[in-house]
């Protein structure tokens, strides 16, 4: 083994222990009780980590009076190496808010801020300060914004992504430029992406369109490296994604339909009625999941096809409709996951590639028999939504064991924050699981651990759970944020410097756009007031007239513990308005006939 | 009914003569038939005329198969004496605009010739 004796610079993440202000040092306990000592420099720099769009609040000579026992803290430093170990000197102090226990991010409007600086971000990358046009909109987004000018491809599921994110955004802020980039992205889809299939009564949507000056060529097969040439399950789910957030606001029966029949392409193509679950591919031609045309991906299952309804479109879906068809499907796919995905005898990973018999797919091009820590910690938190709607004992077991288990070998209990992709198992010798790739953080990781560990808490009240949601908090909100650049960085270094190499340098490729940072700031706000700090959260819809189902529009924030939220007060056109019912979540549109907003605050009932 | 593929070359133009129903049974033959016809010929002229049912299966073998002509060296799908409904489907699910379109076989080898 080596002996590593040479200085170098790294990020710890802790609660301070205790402050010597004779000697200018203070230790720190990680949340795994290492305790490290750290002496201030004469350039030691502190800053409380400030949202987007805010100005940011350095502390001054107060970051030594800010070193109370227990306050969280973000410490980068060089490490010199001395006959006793190494000493350590620190470079620069993050903190999460100006007083012990405060984190800044569980402020009433922080993720609505968030969210808003996310998608003004966006709006002006994509179509500058005029008019939303979304011939105009390019899949490849620079660090700051700017984009392609020429010949270029337009993904469907990077501009639906982006449309989730709008449609999140007029929610939680009632932004009208929010909701034009909703429904026009939407608008643009239908009538740029989407394949009506008469003869089978589906819906299916295209991988994208080239456009080659004024010429447009749909691709129908995916042009992905592991889905090339076939139609993707993930593909077909996340098409979904902006159109039924914004269904959500606009109730638009078009856009209801197209998911209807997108469904049933996944009850008739994708689902395997002998052995459960639904396939990852089809053929573009026969619509077969078993064609011998598929290779690697011929009748194959995994955690996006089976996992991917629920968080992408689904519970959007069951939420804006109530109808019990989706609630089936949404019961269905957990189900499912929760019988097939646990392999806890062999890793502390969830299995995520099947083959058709549900036997293990352990060879799958890049994946092999790596785990996705993303993946495991979303399986956790949505399965935790639907405990709401369905408690059952099962969904509980395994989102705690997840828990259990994934702070161990997913999340950097050195630095903060959750890794990417790591070896399922042990080699022979290894005491830690090794890294697939790297040990980058990525974005959408960090998402999967806030929001795991934050609706864990929400519904169940394990302190820990707070915890360990705060720690991952911490470090998005300190590192992630862009405020030079705008909207939130793709990776970062293990220590929490951003990553500006190759694609992850970018901002609008198929798996950024907008989605995920969106997603975090939508659940966040929601389960953040609603659950944990007990405070009301506003929300903003703007259906279409007489479209709705008796009227009636659904306004639940997510799905919820029954009983745990109910509306106080409803405006329309910012006038009062009575007719809502608030334990059932819904607002009677009857006898108007106009197009109206629908400002709506629910609020924390006070049990669960 | 099945289909049948003929194939006939004329000059540069290569000539598809397919005749029956191209469906969910019949596209991946005429799927791979287009695609063995395309890596030798790079101008091709489909006659349509003998099809009496195209199925959405048929129209997404169209679509891959134009697919495939953008790809790499520059080649030509041009489609002859299309029956009416089978123009009604292309136009409505807008796929008629990625091949040119002639009235006629004849007319097909003027314009490609």
């Amino acid at each position: 083994m080596n002996k590593i004796n040479f200085e170098f610079s790294d990020t710890i993440s802790g609660y301070v222990s205790s402050f010597d202000r004779g000697s200018d040092i203070f230790t720190l306990k990680t949340s795994d009780d290492r305790e490290y000592a750290v002496k201030f420099s004469s350039s030691t720099d502190a800053w409380i980590a400030n949202n987007l769009n805010e100005p940011r609040q350095k502390c001054g000579e107060q970051m030594r009076d800010m070193l109370e026992a227990g306050r969280h803290i973000f410490v980068y430093g060089i490490f010199y190496p001395e006959t006793n170990g190494y000493a350590i000197e620190a470079q620069y102090l993050v903190f999460s808010g100006a007083r012990l226990d405060e984190y800044l991010f569980e402020k009433q409007d922080w993720w609505v801020k968030q969210i808003h600086a996310i998608a003004d971000f966006y709006l002006k990358a994509q179509f500058g300060d005029g008019p939303v046009d979304y011939k105009n909109y390019r899949t490849i987004i620079t660090l700051d914004g700017k984009k392609q000018q020429d010949n270029y491809k337009q993904e469907t599921d990077t501009i639906s992504r982006l449309v989730y994110g709008f449609a999140s955004a007029y929610m939680l802020t009632g932004d009208e430029r929010f909701l034009e980039g909703a429904e026009k992205g939407t608008e643009y889809l239908r009538e740029h992406m989407r394949f009506v299939d008469m003869d089978e009564g589906v819906t299916y949507w295209y991988h994208g369109i080239d456009v080659q000056g004024k010429r447009e060529t749909k691709i129908l097969a995916s042009g992905f490296y592991d889905d090339f040439d076939t139609i993707p399950a993930y593909e077909q789910i996340y098409a979904l994604a902006g159109p039924v957030q914004t269904y959500r606001v606009t109730g638009d029966p078009r856009i209801l339909e197209d998911a209807r029949q997108t469904v049933e392409l996944f009850d008739r193509f994708f689902l395997d009625k002998e052995k459960g679950g639904y396939f990852s591919h089809l053929d573009p031609i026969t619509l077969d999941p078993r064609s011998a045309s598929l290779g690697a991906n011929r009748a194959k299952k995994n955690w996006n096809s089976v996992g991917d309804h629920a968080p992408a479109y689904l519970i959007n879906l069951y939420l804006a409709t109530g109808d019990h068809r989706y609630g089936r499907m949404l019961e269905y796919t957990f189900d499912t996951i929760v019988k097939y995905f646990p392999d806890y005898d062999n890793s502390p990973f969830v299995q995520e590639k099947f083959h058709e018999d549900w036997s293990h797919d352990t060879t799958y091009m890049w994946q092999q028999n790596r785990g996705v820590v993303g993946h495991n910690l979303k399986i956790a938190w949505n399965l935790m939504r639907m405990f709401g709607e369905l408690p059952k004992k099962e969904y509980e077991e395994f989102a705690r064991k997840i828990a259990e288990v994934m702070p161990k070998v997913g999340c950097d209990l050195q630095r903060g924050g959750w890794y990417d992709v790591m070896e399922r198992k042990l080699r022979e010798g290894e005491t830690c699981h090794r890294m697939g790739f790297h040990d980058r953080k990525a974005w959408w990781q960090q998402e999967q651990g806030i929001l795991a560990y934050l609706i864990l808490h929400g519904v169940l009240g394990d302190e820990e759970y707070l915890r360990i949601a705060r720690e991952s908090s911490a470090f998005y909100n300190a590192f992630f944020p862009d405020h030079e650049g705008g909207a939130v960085y793709f990776n970062v270094l293990a220590n929490g410097i951003p990553y500006l190499m190759g694609n992850e340098r970018l901002k609008g490729s198929h798996s950024m756009s907008g989605y995920h940072s969106c997603e975090l700031a939508y659940l966040a706000q929601v389960c953040t007031n609603l659950l944990i700090t007990k405070k009301p959260l506003t929300l903003h819809f703007k259906p279409l007239p007489g479209v709705l189902p008796n009227n009636l529009l659904r306004v639940a924030p997510d799905i919820l513990p029954a009983g745990t939220v109910r509306i106080s007060q409803v405006w329309v056109d910012d006038k009062q308005y009575k007719h809502f019912n608030a334990d059932r979540l819904t607002v009677s549109l009857n006898n108007i006939s106009e197009r109206v907003t629908v400002k709506v605050q629910i609020e924390p009932t006070g049990g669960k | 009914m099945d289909m049948e593929i003929t194939v006939k070359q004329a000059d540069k133009v290569t000539l598809v003569i397919t005749c029956g129903f191209i469906d969910g049974k019949t596209a991946p033959a005429f799927q791979t038939k287009m695609l063995e016809v395309l890596c030798e010929a790079d101008i091709v002229l489909l006659d349509l005329s003998q099809v009496s049912f195209m199925s959405s299966a048929g129209l997404r073998a169209m679509l891959v198969t134009h697919q495939q002509t953008q790809q790499g060296q520059s080649k030509t799908v041009a489609l002859a004496a299309l029956p009416d409904g089978i123009r009604d489907n292309m136009e409505a699910t807008g796929f008629l605009p990625f091949f040119q379109v002639f009235d006629t076989v004849e007319a097909g080898f003027q314009g490609l010739g």
